[in-house]
């Protein structure tokens, strides 16, 4: 039996939103599929996660008495909006990166590693028959 | 306020996240985090659609 195999290069020119967006597309089209349906159940999570690493990969730091905010702003609208790095931030947003990471990890881990395991796992794609006596 | 605007002000602090390493890991530590995410999301794609080529998203992300 031969087993076909798909390539995806995902240009790196392209931010991590545009990236999700083509994986997101790919996993709905896919059925029974595990690692699809774990991009499907985190897609929010890991959205979120992103939003938050933007913010404090482009954002300004203000230090003021110890305190620190970071300002950030969406381009189309240029109006900065600040928000205080606190605990209670950090607290959250480690929460949802841990639940995005640690759901990774499960679907990841669900295949079992075998060639093929992807396509079997599909419904919409089927193997041919088998030419064999 | 403008980019520059808001960078002057930044930088006219006297205070910054040296004064503040506690928050500096913090940033860090989700930055770097971030970093193993969209990895594992790479190879996640390529299980999905059964690449048997993963490193290729690899060596992307560590470029």
């Amino acid at each position: 039996m031969t087993t076909s195999h798909a390539h995806i290069y995902l240009s790196r020119w392209n931010s991590f939103a545009q990236k999700l967006d083509i994986i997101v597309d790919i996993a709905k089209t896919l059925k029974n599929n595990q690692q699809a349906a774990t991009v499907l159940k985190y897609e929010t999570a890991i959205r979120a996660v992103n939003t938050f690493r933007n913010m404090l990969v482009h954002g300004v730091y203000f230090v003021d008495k110890g305190n620190v905010e970071v300002a950030s702003y969406l381009t189309s609208f240029r109006d900065a909006k600040t928000t205080a790095l606190t605990d209670e931030i950090f607290n959250e947003n480690r929460a949802l990166l841990r639940t995005a990471l640690d759901g990774i990890k499960a679907g990841l881990r669900a295949h079992t590693g075998v060639p093929g395991d992807g396509l079997r796992q599909t419904d919409r794609i089927t193997a041919p028959p088998s030419t064999l006596p | 306020m403008s980019d520059d605007q808001l960078t002057k002000e930044a930088e006219r602090s006297e205070e910054n996240l040296r004064s503040r390493p506690d928050i500096a890991a913090e940033i860090a530590y989700y930055i770097a985090n971030f970093g193993a995410l969209e990895m594992m999301l790479h190879l996640l794609l390529a299980q999905m659609i059964n690449d048997d080529k993963p490193r290729a998203y690899l060596s992307q992300s560590l470029e």
